[in-house]
């Protein structure tokens, strides 16, 4: 290892460990008892759902320049992204998420569903 | 080596590393964003056995072929962000620091920025920062797949070196 070796490691090292704080802080941070969903497309909030209200299985499907779809499923305390006509549906892939912080992406349709709140009880770093 | 020759000769090189990239858009995705990034390994070898110009032209042509080919725009937005952002990295670190640095460095380095790169476009477009969530996750696979494509890259240059057409492309 020469010495640029060794100074480029630490400096990766410092980035690391600060990403790791800073996901840490803001998971703690965002604490929740009441877990609201925000479903926000282009920048624009769409929808505020408190998933613990919820009482029966809902569906919502949001479009996106009138030919493409995303298919919301809400169920009590949870939500997810159930069918979608995006290439790779790796937001339908994401599956459940019920936990204040996690949340939802559909890059190419600028769609993002996430959960907000206070208090959580559970702190996960992945989706 | 005249002009029409080099032209030809980037020109494989380029389609070598679209192949490549689409073969490994076939690979399902672990996580978002996470790629092996095997295509870098030309752009390089293309910076270290030619020169910065090249390696940069190879870059962007074949990000622009690749999301013609198997992707979208936005694909093609987030491939180029991260990818000129990394190759800048790479080719300052390369021009400065090419003996107090190895190659599997350099290499690491520009997988790093390249995910940096992407997640800054995907903050854009969402408009949300927090997407930044997934830094961690990718920063620890961009030091894995750095390092994998640090040694592709050495072991092309050990050989390739021995090649009189590269030497003749260097001095131009």
């Amino acid at each position: 290892m020469k010495k640029g070796d060794k100074i480029a490691a630490i400096l990766i090292l410092i980035l690391i460990i600060t990403s790791f704080a800073g996901v840490f802080i803001y998971r703690s941070h965002v604490k929740g008892s009441h877990k609201i969903a925000i479903i926000k497309q282009d920048g624009k909030i769409l929808n505020t759902i408190d998933l613990t209200k919820v009482t029966t299985k809902k569906q919502i499907t949001v479009k996106y320049n009138k030919s493409h779809y995303n298919v919301i499923e809400i169920e009590t305390g949870k939500i997810r992204i159930k069918d979608a006509d995006c290439p790779d549906k790796i937001c339908v892939k994401t599956g459940w998420i019920s936990e204040p912080g996690q949340s939802i992406i559909c890059l190419p349709h600028e769609l993002i569903i996430k959960i907000e709140g206070n208090n959580s009880k559970y702190d996960d770093i992945s989706s | 080596m005249n002009k029409t020759r080099k032209m030809v000769f980037l020109s494989f090189l380029i389609s070598i590393a679209l192949v490549i990239y689409i073969i490994e858009a076939q690979i399902p995705v672990l996580f978002p964003g996470i790629k092996l990034g095997l295509a870098n390994t030309i752009s390089l070898a293309a910076l270290i056995l030619i020169g910065w110009k090249e390696a940069l032209l190879i870059m962007f042509l074949r990000t622009l072929l690749g999301s013609m080919f198997g992707g979208t725009m936005s694909t093609f937005m987030f491939s180029i962000a991260g990818g000129i952002l990394s190759n800048i990295v790479m080719i300052l670190l390369y021009k400065y620091f090419k003996n107090s640095m190895s190659l599997w460095t350099i290499s690491i380095c520009g997988a790093i920025f390249h995910n940096i790169g992407q997640l800054l476009v995907a903050s854009i477009v969402i408009q949300d920062f927090r997407i930044y969530i997934y830094l961690p996750v990718l920063l620890i696979s961009a030091i894995i797949t750095g390092y994998f494509i640090g040694w592709c890259v050495k072991f092309l240059t050990n050989n390739l070196y021995k090649i009189p057409m590269f030497k003749e492309l260097k001095n131009k």
